[in-house]
C-alpha cells in the first residue's frame, strides 16, 4: 500500500517536471486532493455520527429518535438537516467583532482537519508519518480553543463571552492531564509517531499495561471536546448555547462539524496508543481501527446521555485534584518499570 | 504627566471597568427558566451577587375573569394556573365552593378526589424531576419521566377525556364516575411505576454528579423559608414539618396513613429528596385509597344555578407546589364578588433572591430548577 | 489518602452504575406512537370536537334550543338560534367556534337533552384558516350514533366503536 502510494505520487511528480512545470504545483494538487478527501472523510463520519448519536440517544430514552426522512430508520437525516443549515439565512449581529466572528468557525474546523493528518487508518494509510505525531495532534488540538474564544468574543453577547472564558479555563486544566497520562505509553514505545506506537502493540494493547492512563486519557478527552458531562462551554441550560449561541446557518453547521470531526480525532487517537490502532484478526486494519474508534465514540455518546454536567469548579478540582494525580501517578509507575526492566 | 502614564492610567480605568460586576439577562426566553420569567442577574465572572426575579409576562387576569364567571364556569380557568397539576386547582376551588356552600360531598367522591389528586402529585413531581434533570443536563432523565407521567396522563383521559386540563371536579364532588375497570388501571400502573423509581435513583440520587451538582447549593435556611411564607417541598426541604394533608386535614386525608418527608439543610439536595421521597408516599395513599374506596355516587344533589350565601371563605389544599389557597367573596349572586389565588410558586419564587447570591450561574439553574415554579400559576 | 482514594472509587463505580442502566435502556422497546402510521385508541371518554346528536329512529336532531349550553360555556363559544314552539322547537343555527373552545365538557352536561356530545373521536382538527375551526349545524349534525355522558359505562381504554359510516366525511368539511 505505502508503495503503491509513494509511486503514484512520484510518478504524478515525474509527469510535470516532463512539462517543465515548477514543481510546486504537484505539490499543491496532492495537497488539494489529500485535503479533499479528508473534508470527505469527516464530512461523512459527522453526518454518521450526528444519526447515530441521536438514534442511541433515542434508544436509551425509549423513543425511535429520526425515522423518517430516507426511509429506513431516517439515515437521511443528518444530509437534510446539513441541506437546511447550508439554504439558511447567515446572520451576523450589528454589534459582532465582523472578521473575528466570521473567522472563529474556520479557526475552529481548521484545528479539527489539521489533526487528521497522523491518524494512522492502516498500515501506510497516514497522510504524513510525521515523528513528532502525539506531540503534533496535542498542539493542534489546543488551537480549537482559540477559535472558541474568539467565537465568544466576536459575538458580543455575555452568554457567549462566558462560554468562551469557561472554555479556556477548561482547556488549560485538561490539557495537562490529558498530555501526562499519554507520556505513559509513549515511554513504553520511545516514539512519538503514531505508526511505531501501533507496531509497537504487536503482542499487547496498551489499555492492559496503561488502564489509568487509558481512564484519565479518555476522561480528558471527553472535557477536550466539550461534551457533557463537561460540556460546560456550551451548557444549553446555563449559557443557553455558550460560545455558538449568536451562531446559524452555515456558520453553526462548521461548529457542529468541527465537533464531532474532534471526537473523532480524540476517539483515533485513544485506538491508536491504546487499543492496538488498526491490529486485529480477519478483517482489513483500516475496519478494525474504525470498529475501534466507533465503539470508543459508542461510550462518548454513552456517557453523554447518563450523566448530569459537572460545574464549572467541580471541573477544575476533577482536573487538578484527580486526573493530573492519577496521570502522575501512572507516569512515575511506568518510568519506574521502564527504567528497572531496561 | 507622562505619555506612558497616560496610558498606565487609561489601561488600569478600563480594567477596572471590564472587571466590574455585569448584569446578565436570564429569560424570559432562556431554556431553563420554566417559562417566561425573567431574571436579572448580577455576575461577578461565574458568581451571581444579586438577582431580581421580574415576572408577570403571562398575566391573564385570571381572578378578574373569575369575578364575571359563574361559580361552575370558572372551573375550567382554575385549569390553566397549575397546568401541570390541574386536579389540585380545580380540588382547591370546589373545596372553597363547597365550604362557602355548604355542601357535603359523597363519600366515593371524596376518596376518589385522593386517588386523583395522589396520582396528580406523582404526575407533577416527576414532570419537575424530568425538567430538573433538563436544569442539571441529564436528558436521560426527562424523557423517563415523562413516560411514567404519560400513562397517568392515559389514566385521566380515560377518566375526564382531557390529558392536561381536566376540569374534572365540580362543585359537589366529581363530573362523573370513572369507567369501570379504572381502578384496576391505576393499580397495574402502580405496580410498573414502583420499581422505576430505583431506576431514577440510578441517574440521580446514586449518581456522584448529580450529588455534588446539588448538595449545599442554594441555602434556604428554615427562618427565611418561613418569612417568605414558602410552603411545600420548599419549607419541608428546610427542615419545617408542614403538609396541610396532616396540619390542616382537607377531604378525607386524616383517614390515610402517611409520612411527610422532611430535609435537614434546606439546600437543593433536600427539595429533590423531599420531591423523590413524596412520590413514595402518594403511592401507599393511592394504593390505601383504592383498597377502601367504596361503592355510591360521585356528584352530591346540587342546584343547577349555584348560588353562595353572603360571606367569604379562605380554603386551601396541599397541592405538590406547596399551599394552593383560593379565597372567595360572595355577595348572594351566582358570581363570586372577588376571587383570588393564592399561588403557592409566586410566593416560593419571591425567596429566590435570597437563595441564588454566592453561587455560581449553574446553581442559579438549580436553586431555579427546585423551586419547581410554574409560570402560569405565578403570573395568573 | 485513604478517603480519597474511596471516594475516587465510589463516583467511579456510581457512574458505572447510571451506565449500566442507560445501557439496559438501549435495547428495551420504544414507548413511542407514530403519529400519522399509527393512532392511539382514544378512551371513550375523550373530549374531542362537538357533534350535535340525532334520533337514531327520525334521523333529527334532539337539539331543542334551549340555550343551556350556549349560556353555561364559559367561553362564550357556542351560538345558536331555534325556532317553533314547544315540542318543535328545533334550532335555526347553531354555532361552535372551536377556537374558543376549552373542551371543559360542561355544555354537554348541562344539556338536559342529550343533544350535544364530545365522545366524537374527531381531533384532528387542523385547518389553515381561523374560520375552518367555526363549526355549523351542517358540520356537526351527526350522521349515526355516537356515545354521550348518558350511554353506559364501558371499560376503560375499550372504546365503543360507532356504527360503520358514523363522523367519517365530516371532518373536513368548512363552515
Amino acid at each position: 500500500m505505502p508503495q503503491i502510494r509513494e509511486e503514484l505520487v512520484a510518478r504524478f511528480y515525474a509527469l510535470f517536471e516532463g512539462w517543465g512545470i515548477p514543481w510546486i504545483v504537484p505539490r499543491l494538487v496532492v495537497m488539494l486532493v489529500v485535503v479533499s478527501i479528508i473534508i470527505l472523510f469527516i464530512s461523512v463520519s459527522a453526518m454518521f455520527l450526528i444519526w447515530w448519536e441521536r438514534k442511541i440517544s433515542a434508544h436509551i430514552q425509549a423513543r425511535f429518535g429520526p425515522m423518517r426522512v430516507g426511509g429506513w430508520h431516517g439515515w437521511a437525516q443528518s444530509i437534510a438537516d446539513g441541506v437546511k443549515l447550508l439554504l439558511k439565512e447567515d446572520i451576523i449581529p450589528t454589534q459582532a467583532d465582523r472578521p473575528v466572528f466570521i473567522l472563529a468557525p474556520m479557526v475552529v474546523f481548521a484545528a479539527a482537519l489539521a489533526a487528521y493528518v497522523v491518524i494512522p487508518f492502516g498500515p501506510g494509510l497516514i497522510v504524513e508519518d510525521l515523528n513528532i505525531g502525539i506531540l503534533y495532534v496535542i498542539a493542534i488540538s489546543s488551537l480549537t480553543v482559540v477559535g472558541i474564544i474568539m467565537a465568544g468574543w466576536g459575538s458580543n453577547n455575555k452568554y457567549a463571552a462566558l462560554g468562551a472564558l469557561r472554555s479556556a479555563a477548561q482547556a488549560v486544566s485538561y490539557e495537562v492531564p490529558l498530555v501526562v497520562s499519554l507520556i505513559g505509553p509513549l515511554l513504553l514505545v520511545g516514539s512519538l509517531s503514531t505508526t511505531k506506537i501501533v507496531e509497537a502493540q504487536r503482542y499487547l494493547w496498551f489499555i492492559v499495561l496503561q488502564p489509568l492512563a487509558f481512564l484519565t486519557y479518555f476522561t480528558c478527552a471527553v472535557a477536550e471536546t466539550n461534551r457533557l458531562p463537561f460540556d460546560i462551554p456550551e451548557a444549553e441550560s446555563e449559557l443557553v448555547a455558550g460560545f455558538h449561541v449568536e451562531y446559524s446557518g452555515m456558520r453553526f453547521a462548521i461548529f457542529f462539524l468541527a465537533e464531532y470531526a474532534n471526537m473523532f480525532t480524540v476517539c483515533a487517537i485513544a485506538t491508536t496508543v491504546f487499543l492496538g490502532g488498526w491490529r486485529g484478526p480477519l478483517l482489513p486494519p483500516w475496519l478494525w481501527f474504525l470498529l475501534k474508534t466507533f465503539f470508543l465514540l459508542f461510550v462518548m455518546i454513552w456517557l453523554r446521555w447518563t450523566l448530569a454536567r459537572v460545574r464549572v469548579d467541580q471541573l477544575m478540582n476533577v482536573a487538578w485534584k484527580v486526573l493530573l494525580p492519577l496521570a502522575f501517578a501512572n507516569l512515575g509507575i511506568t518510568g519506574l518499570l521502564v527504567w528497572v526492566f531496561s | 504627566m507622562t505619555t506612558v502614564n497616560l496610558h498606565l492610567q487609561q489601561v488600569k480605568e478600563r480594567t477596572a471597568e471590564s472587571m466590574e460586576e455585569m448584569w446578565v439577562n436570564m429569560g424570559p426566553q432562556h431554556p431553563s427558566t420554566h417559562g417566561v420569567l425573567r431574571l436579572l442577574i448580577k455576575l461577578d465572572g461565574e458568581v451571581v451577587r444579586e438577582c431580581i426575579p421580574y415576572m408577570g409576562y403571562m398575566h391573564r387576569c385570571h381572578e378578574k375573569i373569575g369575578e364575571n364567571r359563574a361559580y361552575v364556569q370558572i372551573i375550567p380557568y382554575t385549569d390553566r394556573l397549575d397546568y401541570l397539576a390541574s386536579m389540585y386547582n380545580n380540588w382547591a376551588y370546589c373545596l372553597a365552593c363547597e365550604r362557602l356552600m355548604g355542601i357535603q360531598i359523597p363519600e366515593r367522591a371524596e376518596y376518589l378526589r385522593v386517588l386523583i389528586g395522589e396520582l396528580q402529585r406523582i404526575a407533577s413531581h416527576l414532570i419537575w424531576l424530568g425538567t430538573f434533570g433538563l436544569d442539571l443536563g441529564n436528558f436521560t432523565l426527562f424523557m423517563w419521566c415523562f413516560r411514567e407521567r404519560e400513562m397517568i396522563l392515559d389514566l385521566f383521559e380515560a377518566v375526564s377525556g382531557q390529558r392536561l386540563n381536566y376540569s374534572f371536579m365540580r362543585i359537589g364532588g366529581l363530573a362523573l364516575d370513572v369507567p369501570e375497570g379504572w381502578l384496576g388501571d391505576v393499580k397495574a400502573f402502580l405496580q410498573w411505576f414502583k420499581p422505576r423509581l430505583p431506576e431514577y435513583d440510578r441517574l440521580t440520587t446514586d449518581n456522584i454528579i448529580w450529588q455534588k451538582r446539588i448538595q449545599g447549593v442554594g441555602i434556604l435556611t428554615p427562618e427565611d423559608a418561613v418569612s417568605y411564607a414558602c410552603s411545600g417541598p420548599m419549607l419541608r426541604g428546610s427542615g419545617i414539618r408542614w403538609d396541610l394533608r396532616k396540619n390542616d386535614p382537607y377531604g378525607i386525608y386524616d383517614r390515610f396513613e402517611f409520612d411527610i418527608p422532611v430535609g435537614t439543610r434546606g439546600d437543593v439536595w433536600d427539595r429533590f429528596w423531599v420531591r423523590r421521597q413524596e412520590m413514595e408516599q402518594s403511592v401507599r395513599i393511592v394504593e390505601q385509597a383504592l383498597t377502601e374506596i367504596p361503592p355510591g355516587p360521585v356528584l352530591a344533589p346540587v342546584a343547577k344555578k349555584l348560588r353562595a350565601p353572603v360571606g367569604d371563605i379562605y380554603s386551601r389544599v396541599e397541592s405538590p407546589r406547596g399551599e394552593l389557597g383560593d379565597y372567595i367573596v360572595a355577595d348572594g349572586s351566582e358570581k363570586p364578588y372577588r376571587y383570588k389565588v393564592r399561588a403557592p410558586t409566586f410566593v416560593n419564587l419571591s425567596a429566590l433572591p435570597v437563595m441564588l447570591p454566592g453561587y455560581l450561574v449553574a446553581d442559579a439553574v438549580a436553586v431555579l430548577g427546585s423551586v419547581d415554579i410554574v409560570l402560569c400559576e405565578v403570573d395568573r | 489518602m485513604w478517603r480519597y482514594l474511596r471516594e475516587l472509587w465510589g463516583g467511579f463505580w456510581s457512574i458505572i452504575l447510571s451506565m449500566q442502566i442507560t445501557l439496559r435502556y438501549l435495547f428495551t422497546r420504544a414507548v413511542t406512537v407514530q403519529y400519522p402510521e399509527e393512532k392511539r385508541q382514544l378512551p371513550v371518554r375523550a373530549l374531542t370536537r362537538h357533534v350535535l346528536t340525532v334520533d337514531l329512529d327520525s334521523k333529527e336532531l334532539k337539539c331543542t334550543a334551549c340555550d343551556m349550553c350556549a349560556r353555561i360555556c364559559p367561553a362564550n363559544c357556542i351560538h345558536l338560534e331555534g325556532e317553533g314552539k314547544g315540542k318543535a322547537r328545533r334550532p335555526k343555527w347553531f354555532v361552535i367556534d372551536h377556537n374558543l373552545c376549552m373542551y371543559c365538557n360542561l355544555c354537554v352536561e348541562v344539556c338536559p337533552f342529550d343533544a350535544i356530545s364530545m365522545y366524537t373521536g374527531m381531533y384532528e382538527l387542523g385547518g389553515f384558516s381561523r374560520t375552518s375551526l367555526v363549526y355549523d349545524m351542517e358540520t356537526m349534525h351527526a350522521d349515526g350514533f355516537y356515545p354521550t355522558i348518558m350511554t353506559p359505562r364501558s371499560p376503560a381504554g375499550a372504546a365503543v366503536k360507532p356504527p360503520a359510516g358514523a363522523g367519517a366525511g365530516k371532518q373536513g368539511r368548512k363552515a
